[in-house]
């Protein structure tokens, strides 16, 4: 099953912590990473400009809150830019800590706590290429249930000739 | 009437049952549910003409209606008035990918005509809104609404090249080009009298076909967001890269609006200390991959000015990134889309008060329009975007709401009229106006221009069966 991602005070909560907690919902559809998810413990400060969240692994699943909580095992801070390329980017912990050697991406407490959680938060997924990307496609996002008018909605009829004329 | 209109159309094309009436009574706002007599779904002008003859000989109200989406209740009828339900009337008639005409009924919405581009292989597109993919297109062309072209093209009335309206005598008449020419090329030259029927909100006549131009649709595109930290660094941006044309879009969501998008039905009306106060987004075509490299580069040099005038940006990200990040940004990667957070939340209450005004005020008048919303303790969702290369722009506070809950209802009542009332001040003009914001407004136009209105409306509606109850004409309403 996977790990549940719960955010405390929704309606207080800052960008940062909505964008990660759904960014960790997905990551943890994959079960390797939600097994992961689900050994983990303790709490993790993360900063991206002057927001502030902590993700907190605990036995009833991960909680996001705002804000640093006063113990966290460590924490990473940067700009929105690096935060975003850290998990969104090329998915590589190599690339992570070439950013903290950098000065890119801070961090405190406890390096080695980071490294187990860093294969949660980086997501390998394609880069935007160097020229411009092809239109988006079409998001796979169901129809909503809209209320329509009960009446049954007329099927679309067959194109006439008329209108799939091109004029040339 | 009921059983002439059976005769006229066929059973199946009339609604009686009341349980079936019922789902015409509302939308998605707090104007009050009205229940119409009669539901007619014609299939044909010739049907529509018949209708409104019967219509006018016993003086009985009628309302058009698709998809019943609008959110300023301009699709509720009056007690008893006959519903025009015009889905079954759906067909794209013609497309002429050389000049990039299309001509369709009042019943084609935006994904099937999208659809219909895309499955012929034209290249073409059209302007977006960001009503749900099933509202009509032509409705959206009546009332004047916006759309994701809008930056270029201007408000969705200004792509009209032609409409075919049934009058109230039930006679017909095509306007624009396609008075004189077999084809709706343009409203120009002859006297626009296209405008009689844009932005009068169904109490003119009955649009049955309308001409209206398409875009074409450029092989690479890109959606850009840009986190901003302040109303002017969002505006100031908006501005200089309307003047620059380089974009196709350039709107602004305000933080409630993102995190709505990101699940929040109802975000606190303060943002956390440290948060963007906008997401900026830019859409950009181009033709050659060199031509957008171009295009991000000029985006960027914006973005490098402003930032040594001291405003706060971060780097444009591009939507895939975004949607990797979070999926639910999927919401804004592709046009038509629907917007369900807006609606499909416990309530499902949506209103709004959209303006129209100049690019230059939008600061000022963003930040008004904030204090009012948080003052009453509603979050301050914004959805703004450039029209016209930046001539004017579009703002636009949104409330969700309960519909069941009479507190509620009261509360973006007030909200709604405080912030019409500090747009109005400021010189922005509310679109798609429901009747309770033309109450407020009448009495401030133009005297001139509302004796024309007034005019206007007598001789194209003399028995007043044009959608009545919105515009509110004649003026006063005990007039009418």
């Amino acid at each position: 099953m996977d790990e549940q991602v719960q955010i405390d005070d929704a309606a207080h909560m800052n960008l940062l912590g909505l964008l990660l907690a759904g960014f960790l919902e997905k990551q943890f559809t994959h079960p390797r990473l939600a097994r992961k998810a689900k050994k983990m413990r303790g709490a993790f400060g993360v900063q991206a400009g002057r927001m502030a969240i902590t993700i907190t692994f605990a036995p009833d699943g991960v909680h996001v809150s705002k804000g640093f909580a006063k113990k966290t095992r460590a924490r990473i801070s940067g700009s929105m830019q690096e935060m975003v390329a850290l998990v969104a980017g090329s998915g590589s912990t190599i690339a992570a800590i070439i950013a903290v050697l950098e000065g890119r991406l801070g961090i405190r407490g406890n390096p080695f706590a980071l490294l187990g959680l860093l294969p949660i938060m980086l997501k390998k997924v394609k880069l935007p290429p160097a020229l411009p990307a092809p239109a988006v496609p079409a998001p796979a996002v169901p129809a909503p249930a809209v209320p329509a008018p009960a009446v049954p909605a007329p099927a679309v009829p067959a194109p006439t000739k008329a209108s799939t004329k091109a004029s040339t | 009437m009921k059983n002439r209109f059976k005769s006229l159309l066929g059973n199946d094309k009339v609604v009686t049952d009341p349980a079936l009436l019922a789902a015409y009574d509302d939308d998605f706002s707090e104007v009050e549910p009205v229940v119409p007599g009669l539901v007619l779904l014609p299939t044909t002008v010739e049907e529509v003409q018949a209708i409104v003859r019967v219509a006018a000989e016993t003086k009985t109200p009628i309302t058009p209606r698709v998809a019943g989406t609008n959110v300023g209740g301009l699709a509720i009828p009056t007690p008893n008035a006959i519903v025009i339900d015009f889905r079954k009337m759906n067909r794209v008639l013609d497309v002429n990918v050389v000049d990039g005409i299309a001509v369709i009924e009042p019943g084609v919405t935006q994904v099937q005509l999208r659809d219909h581009l895309d499955e012929h292989g034209f290249p073409l597109t059209f302007g977006f809104s960001l009503g749900p993919k099933r509202s009509s297109v032509l409705a959206n062309c009546c009332l004047d609404g916006l759309h994701n072209r809008s930056l270029k093209y201007g408000s969705m009335g200004q792509s009209v090249s032609g409409f075919e309206v049934v009058l109230a005598d039930g006679s017909l008449v095509r306007t624009g080009s396609w008075a004189l020419s077999d084809m709706p090329f343009a409203r120009s030259p002859l006297p626009d009298l296209t405008g009689l029927f844009v932005g009068w909100q169904g109490t003119t006549g009955i649009v049955t076909k309308a001409g209206f131009h398409l875009a074409p649709k450029h092989p690479h595109s890109a959606r850009l967001f840009v986190l901003t930290y302040s109303t002017r660094a969002t505006f100031e941006a908006m501005r200089r890269l309307s003047r620059m044309e380089i974009c196709d879009d350039i709107g602004g969501l305000s933080w409630p609006t993102g995190k709505m998008m990101l699940g929040v039905q109802r975000p606190h009306p303060i943002p956390d200390d440290g948060e963007p106060r906008f997401f900026l987004y830019v859409d950009l075509t181009a033709e050659t991959p060199e031509e957008m490299v171009c295009k991000r580069q000029m985006l960027d040099d914006v973005i490098a000015a402003l930032r040594k005038e001291g405003e706060q940006y971060e780097d444009p990200l591009d939507v895939e990134t975004l949607v990797a990040l979070n999926p639910a940004m999927n919401k804004f990667s592709s046009f038509p889309t629907d917007l369900d957070f807006l609606m499909h939340h416990p309530g499902g209450g949506l209103t709004w008060v959209g303006t129209y005004g100049p690019l230059s005020r939008f600061d000022e008048a963003a930040e008004a329009g904030i204090k009012i919303m948080v003052e009453h303790g509603v979050a301050p969702a914004i959805v703004s975007r450039s029209m016209k290369e930046g001539h004017f722009a579009v703002l636009r506070f949104l409330c969700t709401f309960d519909r069941k809950s009479p507190d509620d209802i009261a509360l973006v009542k007030r909200v709604n009229l405080d912030l019409l009332r500090a747009m109005t001040q400021r010189g922005f003009i509310m679109y798609k106006t429901p009747a309770w914001a033309m109450r407020e407004l009448l009495p401030k136009f133009d005297p001139g221009f509302l004796a024309l209105m007034r005019k206007a409306k007598a001789m194209l509606d003399p028995d007043g069966i044009f959608n009545p109850g919105k515009l509110l004409l004649p003026w006063p309403e005990e007039n009418g």
